[in-house]
């Protein structure tokens, strides 16, 4: 086939998905799964809302696949993308229009970039400690803690994305090899009136764990885990429940080395420390509600040392991180407080391609406005 | 017209299907702080006391209200585990009876009167002064608990070692020593403007 050819076919294709009434449904779908997504937020959270009508390829209405708001936005991505090429070549009239589309391609591009790369928890750290983690809103990980160098415990860690019934999890840093049997995202543990036999482990010999349907608040999820352990020898072979937020005893042990198996939020690691110096309360008067409250903390990166307050309307923004005082805990030990870490590479892209927008708009509007005024004033002498 | 539209769609879709595939499969191995202790005793002071952690107890997370927690692994059968727990609570901590029920409530047991618990409670001296501590043991299920009270000033603090039956009596020793090794520290206080 000749080049010729090839740009012709291109040209063809291009034109026909550069169709306008793509766009007028695209946008016309996203305006339904607005509105559905907003009213199934009531009935199953923001967070579910979102992951089912937002954040997905395939919604199923029933037993009947729709488009989701992940493919609605691609196609409507191609189609501006075909637009800009096909269909608008002569830039010098096409200016404004061009760059709004530009704007408006690269609010899809920002919001992709946040789609995959955004992470966002909470890092909780205790007066007087540092952190150098945050914990993922939504994600869990399974860890198995190696307990035996001195100085340090050896984590190894298992994304989400393994914990499917029917995986096997297989590590040179684990001298044994586990196969999920069964992922909740959210489940009760019932303690058993006698413990059970067989070749139930650690917590599952007392505890047993069963699905729950998925809490409206997110972050009120337990998710538990039942796995299969084999290779470990005949006393620690078995199946095992490990339950989030629930430390209760259990151990894997080969070869006199402790491995202790736990599922907990997932962490993303942050390439300095946050070391909370003090917290600070203030209450409205005569009561013990709070009116405001702010976190004291050093920043730790390598030799700098650098004190900074968070408060409710001053977050922190360094190395791409965002920190902001979300919460606290008293009534313990020490003073605690709960800051809400987001890191989004895309943040940026909402005000570009506004900006630019307006730009590619206000271009098209004054390279027209002598026409309209043109035109105006035939129709004033055309007038009786 | 039409079927080049539809053929657009189709390869679209196929596209996002493959694409939407399942969450990320990642292994991370990494160090991380000491949060597990090995073999050896250690000197331990959290919280405004000060207490000993036996050899093989291996620490977990404490928890809000608890000021470390350990596990205790029997090492004939490392299957058979139980939990210990060192806490501090204002006052008396609510009480000696009903704490008792609640723990004899924990291993499955029912409540006893206040005259059984006393003919029940141990003695023995430690750094604070004295320890009263409790074994109750389901022998149904072979779980238990042993759990020591140490009167501090203003405060009470308490050791609890729950679990297997077999792990409660091998680790009984260094459940007293770890209880008789609690004493209250000075507390640095600090002010809020």
């Amino acid at each position: 086939m000749s080049p010729n050819t090839i740009l012709e076919q291109l040209k063809k294709y291009g034109e026909i998905i550069a169709d306008i009434r793509i766009f007028f449904f695209t946008a016309l779908w996203l305006m339904v799964l607005t509105v559905a997504g907003t009213l199934a937020q009531r009935y199953v959270g923001l967070y579910q809302a979102q992951m089912n009508y937002f954040s997905s390829f395939i919604m199923w209405a029933g037993p009947i696949p729709l488009p989701g708001g992940y493919f609605t936005m691609t196609v409507m991505f191609f189609n501006l993308l075909a637009t800009v090429i096909f269909k608008l070549p002569r830039w010098r009239i096409h200016l404004g229009v061009i760059i709004t589309h530009i704007g408006a391609l690269l609010l899809l591009i920002g919001g992709v970039l946040t789609a995959v790369y955004s992470v966002e928890g909470n890092m909780v750290i205790d007066e007087g400690k540092s952190a150098d983690f945050f914990s993922d809103y939504h994600r869990v990980e399974l860890v198995f803690t190696d307990t035996s160098p001195k100085d340090f415990d050896q984590e190894i860690i298992f994304s989400q994305g393994w914990l499917e019934p029917g995986k096997k999890i297989q590590n040179s840093s684990l001298p044994f090899q586990v196969e999920i049997l069964n992922f909740y995202q959210n489940c009760t543990a019932r303690q058993l009136s006698t413990p059970a036999t067989g070749d139930l482990r650690g917590m599952a010999r007392f505890f047993s764990i069963s699905e729950l349907p998925p809490a409206k608040e997110d972050n009120t999820n337990r998710s538990c885990v039942e796995y299969r352990v084999s290779g470990a020898g005949p006393q620690m072979d078995g199946r095992y429940i490990s339950v989030e937020f629930v430390d209760q005893p259990q151990l894997i042990s080969v070869n006199n080395v402790a491995y202790v198996p736990t599922i907990r939020s997932a962490r993303h690691h942050v390439p300095f420390e946050i070391q909370l110096i003090d917290f600070q309360k203030k209450n409205y008067a005569g009561t013990q509600m709070a009116s405001g409250y702010k976190s004291v903390v050093n920043i730790i990166d390598g030799q700098l040392r650098q004190r900074v307050e968070i408060s409710m309307n001053q977050p922190l923004r360094y190395k791409g991180y965002t920190f902001y005082q979300s919460s606290f805990r008293e009534g313990g030990i020490q003073e605690t407080t709960v800051l809400s870490v987001v890191k989004n590479v895309g943040r940026h892209f909402p005000y570009i391609s506004s900006i630019i927008m307006t730009i590619g708009l206000l271009i098209h509007l004054l390279m027209h406005l002598p026409k309209l005024f043109r035109d105006e004033g035939e129709n004033k002498n055309d007038s009786p | 017209m039409h079927f080049h539209f539809l053929k657009f769609l189709v390869i679209s879709l196929t596209v996002t299907v493959f694409a939407a595939c399942g969450d990320k499969q990642e292994v991370t191995v990494q160090k991380s702080g000491k949060r597990h202790m090995g073999q050896q005793s250690a000197e331990v002071s959290r919280g405004g006391i000060s207490w000993t952690t036996p050899a093989g107890w291996v620490e977990q997370t404490a928890g809000q209200m608890r000021l470390a927690t350990y596990m205790v692994a029997d090492k004939e059968n490392q299957a058979n585990t139980a939990e210990a727990m060192v806490v501090l609570l204002g006052g008396d901590g609510g009480g000696l009876v009903a704490n008792v029920n609640r723990w004899r409530g924990q291993v499955g047991l029912k409540p006893v009167s206040a005259g059984e618990i006393k003919k029940s409670s141990q003695s023995t001296k430690g750094k604070a002064g004295q320890v009263l501590w409790f074994r109750i043991i389901n022998k149904k299920m072979n779980r238990g608990i042993l759990v020591s009270i140490i009167p501090l000033p203003n405060r009470t603090a308490f050791v609890k070692l729950i679990g297997h039956a077999d792990v409660l009596s091998k680790n009984e020793e260094k459940f007293l020593e770890l209880s008789k090794s609690v004493e209250g520290v000075s507390q640095k206080g600090h002010d809020h403007p």
